[in-house]
């Protein structure tokens, strides 16, 4: 009796140890679900939110016409514009729009609330850096990167 | 035999967290050990408050939406949801179809991102490694569907006002037509490796046992709530969103030991996944979101109170508004803080290897707790 529940339990083993075996193989074969991240990068979905850019218009300069609009949605009250008006000119004139990305949470309600199509967010993902000043973004750099064209919103 | 030479043991404190990995995040105990039995223990929360409802009294609506999903960030749809119900019910607006279904569908594939990573980590909590790489892997999947909707993997920032933000891409269909065929097999393999494991078994059977009584006296929601006997499920007593249309069935467990809350989990998911398959065969055409809705609405004065059933349990909002564009009051009910909220009479005479699975298949995210 024992010798036999003895043999049981080794036949019962070894064909869990084989199943298990089994399974690794299967998984051997298959393709790596991984990515070997500095060499290859995953691609990106279309409507992926990196960080925010301003697009460029026609003439390569941006396309703000300073009209606020962005700055009372933003969560971290991360976006500043300084804008005055000239005489004989309509509308306002951007002295400065900067951006800080330190402070940025990547939410994209700035790029909705836009109704210039002047910022939009680029699939760019990689922003460490290693001096926070560096994250400030002014309107050159905020510039400097564009939208692939199959990114478009 | 004389009192004097018999064995005197001597009680021992130890602490276990805040840095503790079983403790999934920042939660601390002070256990008052006798040898390997607890005596005592004495919880500490707080590591992680951001102090979020005073930053929402001090935000406009729009502004927090954003931040709603950092409340809990494996669930974060929920949070956004149950923002956005209770500033549509001030405001009296009527949901589209369509956003009410693209809402509840995204709302369960958030669901099963969320019980994925509880049956990895519970898995892993206990020693076992592979069950967190397979949870992962599925979790990848929904997180894929999730990311090309709505632009990213876990802050979503997906729900509006009176909708949702965007609809559809035209890469969703076939991907979700993949997951729907794929998901069910893969749970399949989660019940494999772990139901009927020995020392999985051996470790979560009979320990942490909660009646119903006590669960209810304790406030507990969802899944804990419900594999403790309980038939209570939001999403059929009191349908939101489309789940009344939907019909849903909830998972109910009879023995509530760290066992059947896991096993309520992967039920659970089973259930999401048939949630998510009507809701795409039903899926009705339309605009997804309501046209005249104001970015920043001036609600009028009175308070609301908005639950939502997240992985975790019964998410409640109380919003109190004085007639300004911010909130004069935003009172969340966590489900984890109250599911948190019996731990000490739970590890009173346990092991202290006990207390890893009881703490464990709680599902609790200290985020969660803090908030």
């Amino acid at each position: 009796m024992r010798l036999f529940r003895a043999v049981g339990r080794i036949v019962k083993g070894t064909w869990w140890l084989l199943v298990g075996i089994v399974t690794t193989t299967k998984h051997l074969l298959r393709h790596a679900i991984t990515v070997q991240y500095p060499k290859e990068r995953f691609e990106q979905w279309p409507r992926f939110r990196g960080r925010v850019a301003m697009v460029a218009g026609d003439d390569g300069g941006h396309k703000c016409v300073a009209c606020a609009q962005c700055i009372p949605v933003c969560p971290a009250a991360c976006i500043t514009l300084e804008r005055h008006r000239e005489e004989g000119v309509k509308g306002f004139i951007v002295d400065a729009y900067v951006i800080d990305l330190g402070l940025c949470i990547y939410c994209g309600l700035c790029v909705e609330a836009c109704k210039f199509d002047a910022l939009a967010m680029i699939p760019e993902y990689e922003m460490s850096v290693y001096d926070k000043a560096e994250l400030v973004y002014d309107i050159p750099k905020l510039l400097s990167r564009q939208l692939e064209p199959e990114f478009k919103r | 035999m004389a009192t004097d030479t018999a064995i005197r043991t001597e009680e021992f404190q130890v602490n276990m967290g805040p840095q503790h990995p079983s403790t999934h995040g920042v939660f601390r105990m002070v256990l008052t050990m006798d040898g390997e039995r607890v005596v005592d223990c004495e919880p500490h929360i707080g590591f992680l408050h951001r102090s979020m409802e005073k930053m929402a009294e001090n935000r406009l609506y729009i502004q927090f939406l954003p931040m709603a999903d950092r409340i809990d960030y494996l669930s974060s749809m929920f949070c956004a949801v149950a923002h956005c119900e209770a500033v549509e019910q001030f405001m009296e607006i009527e949901v589209p179809p369509r956003a009410k279904y693209l809402r509840t569908m995204f709302m369960e594939l958030n669901r099963i991102a969320s019980h994925c990573i509880f049956f990895g980590v519970f898995a892993l909590d206990l020693g076992a490694v592979t069950p967190f790489l397979y949870g992962f892997r599925e979790r990848e999947l929904t997180m894929d569907l999730l990311e090309m909707t709505s632009g990213q993997r876990i802050t979503f920032n997906y729900v509006r006002f009176g909708g949702v933000a965007a609809d559809l891409p035209e890469s969703f269909f076939p991907a979700v037509e993949r997951f729907i065929k794929v998901f069910p097999g893969r749970v399949t393999d989660y019940e494999r490796i772990l139901n009927e494991n020995e020392i999985f078994l051996a470790r979560t059977k009979g320990i942490g046992v909660v009646d119903a009584a006590r669960a209810i006296n304790y406030g507990w929601s969802g899944p804990n709530l419900r594999s403790s006997g309980v038939d209570f499920d939001l999403r059929q007593n009191m349908p939101y969103e489309a789940y009344g249309e939907l019909g849903y069935e909830p998972v109910v467990l009879p023995n509530g030991d760290c066992y059947d809350r896991y096993l309520a989990r992967i039920l659970e998911m089973r259930a999401s996944h048939a949630l998510i398959k009507k809701c795409m065969e039903g899926l009705p055409e339309g605009p997804t979101q309501k046209e005249k809705v104001s970015k920043f609405p001036k609600l009028p004065a009175g308070e609301v109170y908005v639950r939502v059933e997240s992985p975790r349990g019964d998410y409640g909002l109380y919003l109190v508004s004085d007639g300004t564009d911010k909130p004069y009051r935003y009172k969340l009910r966590t489900p984890s803080f109250n599911n948190l909220s019996m731990i000490r009479e739970m590890l009173r005479g346990v092991y202290l290897a006990d207390i890893v699975p009881i703490f464990g298949s709680l599902d609790v995210i200290l985020p969660d707790v803090d908030r």
